[in-house]
């Protein structure tokens, strides 16, 4: 299962391909934005909803998250580039990005400390990619 | 791709196999039928039904043929409580590690107005007899304890709990799909009034089971429709698969005890490499089937290492095939009150026919390995 927007943005919002409220810009403005990938299996629920986590939490930094989610039962090739890569389970080794573990999203244990962790990242700044 | 994944499903044995085709294309009609085609399909399952007698140790008129054990399970556990409703007896008992075809069967009860008393197992999933005991009452119609659990591959005291569920005038049903390979099961000796079994899980092929049911035993059939199987289970009758669950049925008969020695022997030899502080055996000898092996990793979620196993060829599970698109620790699990850190850690390996020794060291070799990596 892949969800994955445009890299482009249009400048206004006539048809918008996220659908997450109050993430479209204005006229005129562009938001600093990052790209994360969530890899992992059976938990597509819990896949989806630590991206909704992830992508609110960033907005109240004034960025932008695109979150592509992966079911790497179904493949392993990752395409494009992330700023980010949460795993659910241990699988990435020699990534160009950091990679965390996303058990917290699973467990509930630690989660509130993760997603700061991962602003933190992903909202200081520009990666360039 | 070295296969430990018995307890899901097993291959069609090529004698089974061999045994359906005809029935597939050239003898292809159907069993009601009159003519000629339609009497030697008769002849076919009646003849599957005889071996299917044998094989469990039952009168071939105790046989019904079903799509499968959890048909068989469906028809059992509701059929039966329907049929005890008549007496006045609306409760059912069942222990909380049973197969999810027995325990959604009795949520789809308690939506009707029974109550389920769901009986709590120990350590290793036996239900203790007491247990049962201080759980019955005269308003019990149903008693369901499976005999060899699909997760943990506990053996349960059959003929024990059996007694127990007559002593209060309830019918007592057991799910032997898991226990036909290695158990040596008699529907006479046991005392269950019905017990049911499926034909995927002895080397038969999918769509086939049967319930045995004790002459006197009373049900409500779930499927209405034709008079197949003496109007107890409506629908024709998959010839093919009956004959396949018949055939299987007989070579099991004539294997199950050396396949069981071989398989305690694969077991032993992977619980003796599968030891350390951070791993637990659910599936000890002393108290289970020797087909399955279930081991708890502390720290690590089952679903990684199945992925990395899966990607070096072994297949194995992470518990019970039906339920496993959940990631969730499954309620056998949770049932024999594993500690938290090791409860999403635990994967299933189920032995058959065709592994040998050094697939068993190679797969254990990679169990320690990955837990060692994947550990959290």
């Amino acid at each position: 299962m892949r969800f994955e927007a445009p890299d482009v943005l249009p400048e206004s919002c006539g048809a918008c391909f996220c659908e997450i409220p109050g993430v479209h810009p204005g006229e005129g403005e562009r938001m600093l934005m990052r790209k994360i990938l969530i890899a992992g299996g059976l938990c597509g629920t819990t896949m989806l909803m630590a991206g909704e986590k992830l992508t609110q939490r960033c907005l109240r930094e004034g960025v932008e998250l695109r979150v592509t989610i992966q079911n790497l039962w179904e493949t392993t090739y990752v395409a494009g580039t992330y700023d980010l890569i949460i795993e659910m389970f241990p699988y990435f080794q020699e990534e160009a990005c950091p990679v965390m573990s996303g058990k917290p999203f699973i467990s509930h244990v630690g989660e509130k400390e993760l997603i700061e962790k991962i602003a933190a990242i992903l909202c200081g700044q520009d990666t360039g990619q | 791709m070295l296969y430990f994944d018995y307890a899901a499903t097993t291959p069609v044995d090529p004698e089974v196999l061999e045994e359906m085709l005809p029935w597939m294309n050239e003898a292809f009609y159907n069993a009601s039928s009159l003519y000629m085609g339609g009497r030697k399909a008769r002849v076919a399952v009646e003849e599957a039904r005889n071996r299917t007698a044998v094989f469990l140790d039952a009168r071939p008129e105790e046989i019904i043929f079903t799509s499968g054990g959890t048909e068989a399970d469906n028809t059992a556990v509701i059929g039966g409580a329907l049929a005890a409703e008549k007496r006045g007896r609306k409760r059912v008992v069942v222990s909380s590690v049973e197969h999810h075809a027995v325990l959604e069967s009795c949520r789809f009860l308690e939506s009707t107005g029974f109550q389920v008393t769901r009986l709590p197992v120990n350590r290793y999933g036996v239900v203790e007899p007491e247990a049962l005991r201080s759980a019955m009452g005269g308003d019990v119609g149903l008693v369901s304890v499976m005999w060899v659990n699909n997760e943990l591959g506990t053996v349960q005291d059959i003929p024990a709990l059996s007694r127990i569920a007559h002593e209060f005038g309830a019918v007592f049903h057991t799910d032997a799909v898991q226990a036909v390979s290695t158990q040596p099961v008699s529907f006479k000796d046991c005392k269950a009034d019905l017990l049911s079994i499926s034909g995927h899980k002895i080397y038969g092929p999918k769509g086939c089971g049967a319930l045995a049911v004790r002459e006197g035993t009373a049900f409500m059939p779930l499927l209405h429709g034709g008079q197949q199987e003496r109007g107890l289970r409506g629908g024709t009758e998959n010839v093919p698969a009956i004959v396949g669950l018949g055939k299987a049925a007989q070579l099991m008969a004539g294997r199950r005890e050396s396949d069981r020695i071989v398989m305690e022997q694969k077991k032993r030899r992977m619980a003796e490499r599968l030891v350390g502080a951070d791993i637990r055996l659910n599936s000890p000898l002393e108290y289970t089937a020797p087909s399955i092996l279930n081991v708890a990793f502390r720290g690590v979620e089952a679903e990684g290492m199945l992925f990395h196993l899966s990607r070096q060829g072994f297949c194995v599970s992470m518990g019970s095939a039906c339920n496993s698109s959940s990631v969730e620790p499954s309620h056998v699990i949770r049932a024999i009150g594993l500690p938290e850190d090791f409860r999403r850690g635990c994967i299933r390996v189920s032995f058959g026919h065709g592994q040998t020794e050094e697939d068993c060291d190679a797969l254990a070799e990679q169990l320690l390995a990955l837990s060692g990596r994947l550990k959290s």
